[in-house]
């Protein structure tokens, strides 16, 4: 791998490798160039993840002629598929290598952050959402009991836009979560749902569920969760997989053709 | 596209709690029973369902757990 990295820059195959490197005893992202080969050699993989693809989108608004490669997982691959679609990024100028990701008996080893989860508290189970839970349990609490434990997580929400800031599909210039008229910046308590809600929104059919958001979160929201359930609205509404599917989510302002009915005034 | 969007919406609302607060009905000019007939209809329902449980007293469930320990220093703290 090291080699074809280092053969791909000495060919200007690629201008810019982003990868991992190892600084202070924390892997963390490093671009790779041609004038620094030596350093191909100190490249790492492991179970850290970065939103990689989030650089590539800052270098290639810089530059839109710049060559990037990267190391990509499944997660960055969907992510990657999501920016070409909304044209973010150049998939001609994007070449990646694949790293070891999910785990199969062919690996040695399975290499992702996510796989191993925390356990929630029982403080954290009894009055919130417990991160690991499937959407159906989730769905499963009675209404007032659903709002409660909601409440409880957002509640803890500090806003400091870790969520957004670790999305590798998030690449709005302007967020609507820093615009005064409809989330007032550093105001706290947050303003519950706006703030999440909004987020999980722009979510729908966007998301590719990598986990980053609630990895980054540093008050245990179960982000992943709630993005889970967004996505598996618009699969049910708008027949869209994300990151898997060729086009652009139809769940945005142009819209699409309507298939339909409006919902009786006394269904749940 | 504003059924879909609805419908979305809906369910967005109905995953955290807020279910039935949200209503879509198509209403011609012309169609002035309908229009009475819708609203009297969402505005019962919507009466039945009570204020918004968000707009006031955020913290009901730290006033429900902690009821029985140390509430008051928790309410007093945390309230607003």
């Amino acid at each position: 791998m090291k080699d074809q990295i280092k053969q791909w820059l000495q060919q200007g195959k690629v201008d810019i490798f982003l990868g991992y490197k190892m600084v202070e005893g924390h892997p963390l992202p490093h671009f790779f160039v041609k004038d620094r080969l030596y350093e191909v050699d100190e490249l790492v993989t492991g179970p850290i993840r970065y939103p990689l693809e989030k650089l590539a989108i800052r270098l290639a608004a810089e530059d839109p002629e710049v060559k990037i490669g990267l190391l990509v997982r499944d997660c960055n691959r969907r992510a990657l598929n999501v920016l070409f679609l909304w044209h973010q990024l150049n998939p001609d100028n994007v070449m990646s290598i694949p790293v070891n990701c999910c785990p199969s008996n062919l690996a040695d080893q399975a290499n992702c952050s996510l796989l191993k989860p925390e356990k929630a508290g029982p403080y954290k189970e009894m009055v919130g959402i417990d991160n690991n839970i499937s959407i159906e349990e989730a769905k499963g609490f009675d209404q007032e009991e659903r709002l409660r434990r909601w409440t409880y997580e957002f509640d803890k929400c500090i806003k400091c836009y870790g969520c957004r800031d670790a999305c590798p599909v998030c690449f709005c210039k302007e967020c609507s979560l820093e615009h005064h008229a409809l989330v007032k910046t550093g105001d706290l308590p947050v303003d519950i749902p706006i703030f999440h809600l909004v987020r999980a929104v722009h979510m729908a059919g966007r998301c590719i569920d990598c986990g980053l958001c609630e990895e980054a979160c540093p008050m245990d929201i179960p982000l992943r969760l709630l993005y889970k359930m967004v996505n598996q609205i618009v699969l049910n509404v708008f027949k869209y997989n994300p990151g898997i599917d060729s086009v652009q989510s139809p769940f945005n302002m142009l819209g699409d053709e309507v298939t339909l009915e409006p919902k009786g005034l006394n269904a749940a | 596209m504003t059924v879909k969007r609805i419908t979305f919406l809906q369910e967005l609302l109905a995953l955290i709690g807020l279910e039935g607060r949200l209503h879509l009905e198509w209403i011609s000019s012309a169609e002035a029973q309908k229009f009475v007939h819708v609203v009297t209809d969402f505005t019962e329902k919507i009466r039945a369902l009570g204020p918004n449980p968000l707009k006031e007293n955020r913290r009901l469930y730290t006033l429900e757990i902690d009821s029985d320990t140390e509430s008051e220093e928790t309410i007093s703290v945390s309230g607003g």
